[in-house]
């Protein structure tokens, strides 16, 4: 291939590239580890796609960090002939103290306009403590698990690895993209197992996080597991699919073609679409049954960490009116599963099953407060609340643990007199007494009256054949109607008029000479709607030919002598009946 | 006024085509038995099927008031239609709200044949909105129609209620004494959607509610 072919070649080829000022311009920030020890360092990685220069402060103010700006490097990135450039600026962070760590969005001036990243957070333990349990131990397992610049792979990070039988183990499902690979990612994970339930995973925001050196897009969703039987449980890999934009390989000849024009072919000038579907690592949990010794005989199921408040409303009630005892269980643990504290001492109260409300913190429903309404109706005089208690299994202590609320001091009258339905439920008729003299059943005699069948006659087939037949009488007693009332109608009385005449003219080809200047007449009249006598006046007023005007003033002439000559008509020749013919027909038209 | 007779004639025979299993003397003798010999849920039921048939039957709705309080539950709820179908029997609303929507239209087709007829126009104008809304309060009072989707724990000692049709689900949603009133909302295979008395929704087993109009005579 000679010289001038080739540049003809390559400049055609870079033609095809479109530049990078499609790309809206983005900047995210990731923390290498969400947590470290004092004295330690991590990094923040900001990533700002779309632009080719990039200022941000050399240094971040945050009490007890000390971060600064060490690091910047450009990255060219080509998909499928789509150019992007991108900046990767880093920053170290070295905690000064221990505590929780809010790192503001960092400002980024590109291209005349500012923009910000996402927050970050950083925790911060002292030296000697073991940095916390479900993050830092995910990088590290992340970390020996994956190979060097693996393009995507998945990760299960369990908050505990023992656990009881019914407790809540919130969990997380990663899933890690190599950042300069683009696609699109399903709507969330599938794991199916047996012996344990999942609740529906929730996507958090989407973040950055440098891994083995690299930096990679991380799609977190969080979940929670319960298990249901005691043993070693497997979690299997939960799956997520995605279509991703992966590196390709270079069709034979532009290696070559690069390399004489002394260059390589760019990274990620040619990719493949694969769908691909990315497994977490599977994992194992192990499940204890809940210990026998010291479970209270009152025990609801809730496992976790629980704290129960109770109030009282109204405080003062009538005789039969009922007392709303409201009782807030809040914390984190099985909120959804667990039981309805126990009333104490209310022997006197009548009570119903409570109502039961839940209010969530977090979207897999571990962490948040659960409320259950009471209803108590006195059945004698009262000054206090039955005492409520709650009993629960606390995973992290192994024991079950129980909490109490003193009664609330109140005043209730006795009696049912005045018994109300329950809030949401609409008040009933008095309560009948329980007393056998006064059951329903004896005081009533009379059978009773009411619907002999289980269908209502609106959709009994009988009725609605009979009201089909009366519609259908009705229908053609409306055509019946419409038939009369058409007649009426100006258009309808027009078209009639118009067939009548047509047929009275069509008549006078055929009618006789000696009825000819009759029928004419009749014809002559009905045309002009006026009556026989008047037409000589009409026949002058109405512009006509002076040929069809003799014509017709002729016609007029003979039936006002057959009208009033004893003679009667005289013979009409046919040359005469022609003419008026004639006329007629030109009037017809 | 032949033809009003005609129509009465005509509608009446449209009555009973399903007749109850159970006469309702029948079912209230039932209902009072069962609750005498301590079969409260099935007595319950027993009043509801009645009051289903005859909502104005007081004494059927005293006698599950009282099952109510000794199975712990709080009082059975009434509402407008109970007491509105008690007033107005809803198959009699129906024959005659259908004689008022018929005698309206072919008045108002007479009127228009025939001028003589010319000053029942007003009145006829008049029946055929009285009896189209007759016919709708009676749809929408009728507690065979209303209390259609109502059913009734009759598991002894109870049934969980899930929050999703599995039993691997191992959370309950609420566990709903038996005697205790759901509202019907769809079925899946061996399970059925209910809506608890307090508005939450959740799967039960079918086999442990019975509707409280029959579904197979529905």
């Amino acid at each position: 291939m000679n010289l001038p072919l080739r540049i003809l070649i390559m400049i055609a080829f870079l033609g095809l590239l479109r530049p990078s000022a499609a790309w809206s311009q983005e900047a995210t920030a990731g923390l290498s580890s969400p947590a470290i020890q004092v004295g330690q360092s991590a990094e923040i990685v900001v990533t700002v796609r779309g632009t080719k220069s990039a200022d941000v402060p050399q240094q971040l103010q945050v009490p007890g960090l000390d971060i600064q700006l060490f690091g910047r490097s450009s990255r060219f990135e080509m998909n499928n002939f789509q150019v992007t450039s991108s900046i990767a600026l880093t920053y170290r962070v070295t905690a000064r103290q221990a505590g929780e760590f809010d790192i503001p969005p960092i400002p980024v001036q590109s291209g005349g306009k500012t923009i910000s990243t996402n927050p970050l957070r950083l925790q911060v333990v002292p030296a000697a403590a073991p940095l916390p349990g479900v993050p830092s131990a995910s990088n590290r397992s992340v970390s020996a698990s994956t190979g060097q610049g693996e393009p995507f792979f998945g990760d299960l990070v369990l908050s505990k690895k023992k656990a009881y039988v019914g407790e809540v183990i919130p969990a997380e499902l990663r899933y890690y993209f190599r950042s300069d690979i683009g696609g699109e990612v399903g709507d969330r994970p599938v794991l199916a197992g047996e012996g344990f339930t999942m609740q529906k995973p929730a996507q958090s925001p989407k973040r950055e996080q440098i891994v083995n050196g690299e930096n990679y897009v991380v799609f977190s969703f969080q979940t929670a597991l319960t298990a249901a039987k005691s043993g070693r449980i497997e979690i299997p890999a939960a799956t997520l699919e995605a279509r991703l934009q992966l590196p390709g390989s270079v069709p034979s000849g532009f290696e070559e073609m690069f390399r004489q024009f002394g260059g390589m072919v760019p990274q990620g000038m040619f990719t493949d679409s694969r769908q691909v579907a990315i497994e977490t690592r599977p994992a194992s949990l192990e499940i204890l049954p809940l210990p026998k010794d010291g479970r209270p005989q009152d025990f609801s199921g809730a496992i976790g960490q629980f704290e129960m408040e109770a109030t009282a409303s109204p405080l003062k009630v009538a005789a039969g009116e009922p007392i709303t005892l409201r009782v807030t269980v809040s914390g984190q643990g099985n909120l959804d599963a667990m039981g309805a504290p126990r009333l104490m001492e209310a022997d006197g109260w009548k009570s119903y099953p409570p109502g039961e409300s839940v209010t969530v913190n977090d979207a897999i429903r571990f962490s948040g407060r659960k409320t259950y309404e009471f209803l108590l109706v006195a059945r004698e005089s009262q000054s206090r609340t039955p005492a409520v208690e709650f009993s629960y299994f606390d995973p992290n202590s192994a024991s079950y643990r129980t909490l109490t609320k003193e009664p609330i001091a109140v005043e209730a009258q006795g009696g049912e007199s005045r018994l109300q339905a329950t809030p949401g439920q609409t008040a009933t008729a008095p309560v009948p007494s329980a007393s056998p003299s006064a059951s329903p059943a004896n005081a009533v005699a009379a059978p009773p009256a009411g619907s002999r069948s289980w269908r209502p006659l609106l959709v009994d087939p009988r009725f609605l054949g009979i009201q089909a037949a009366l519609g259908l009488v009705a229908l053609v007693a409306l055509g019946l109607v419409g038939w009369r009332l058409r007649s009426l109608l100006p258009g309808v009385r027009r078209k009639a008029a118009a067939r009548a005449l047509s047929r009275s003219f069509a008549a006078l080809a055929t009618t006789s000479n000696d009825d000819f200047c009759e029928a004419a007449v009749n014809h002559l009249a009905n045309t002009w709607q006026v009556r026989p006598i008047d037409l000589a006046a009409r026949l002058e007023s109405v512009p006509l030919d002076d040929g069809d005007r003799l014509a017709l003033r002729e016609l007029v002439t003979r039936a006002e002598e057959s009208r009033y000559s004893p003679r009667g008509t005289r013979p009409i020749d046919q040359r005469s009946r022609d003419r008026i013919q004639t006329a007629l027909a030109r009037l017809h038209l | 006024m032949k033809i009003l007779v005609y129509l009465a004639l005509l509608l009446a025979m449209a009555l009973p085509a399903h007749a109850v299993g159970e006469s309702l003397p029948a079912l209230w003798e039932k209902a009072t038995r069962l609750e005498s010999e301590g079969h409260a849920v099935e007595a319950a039921l027993a009043c509801r099927r009645l009051l289903a048939l005859n909502p104005g039957y007081a004494p059927a709705r005293d006698l599950l008031a009282k099952i109510h309080i000794s199975l712990k539950l709080p009082p059975p709820a009434t509402d407008w239609r109970d007491r509105a179908a008690g007033f107005f029997p809803p198959d009699r609303l129906a024959i005659g709200g259908s004689l008022c929507l018929w005698t309206g239209l072919f008045g108002i087709l007479a009127t228009l044949l025939s001028p003589a007829w010319g000053r029942w126009r007003l009145p006829a104008f008049l029946f055929l909105p009285a009896g189209l809304a007759a016919l709708a309060f009676s749809a929408a009072i009728d507690p065979r129609i209303a209390r259609s989707r109502e059913c009734v724990v009759t598991l002894p000692g109870g049934a969980p209620v899930y929050p999703a049709p599995s039993v691997d689900d191992s959370r309950t949603t609420a566990r709903v004494p038996d005697g205790t009133p759901l509202s019907f909302r769809s079925r899946s295979g061996r399970w059925t959607a209910v809506t608890l008395p307090d508005g939450r929704n959740g799967w039960i087993l079918s086999e442990a509610l019975t509707p409280v109009v029959p579904a197979e005579q529905s």
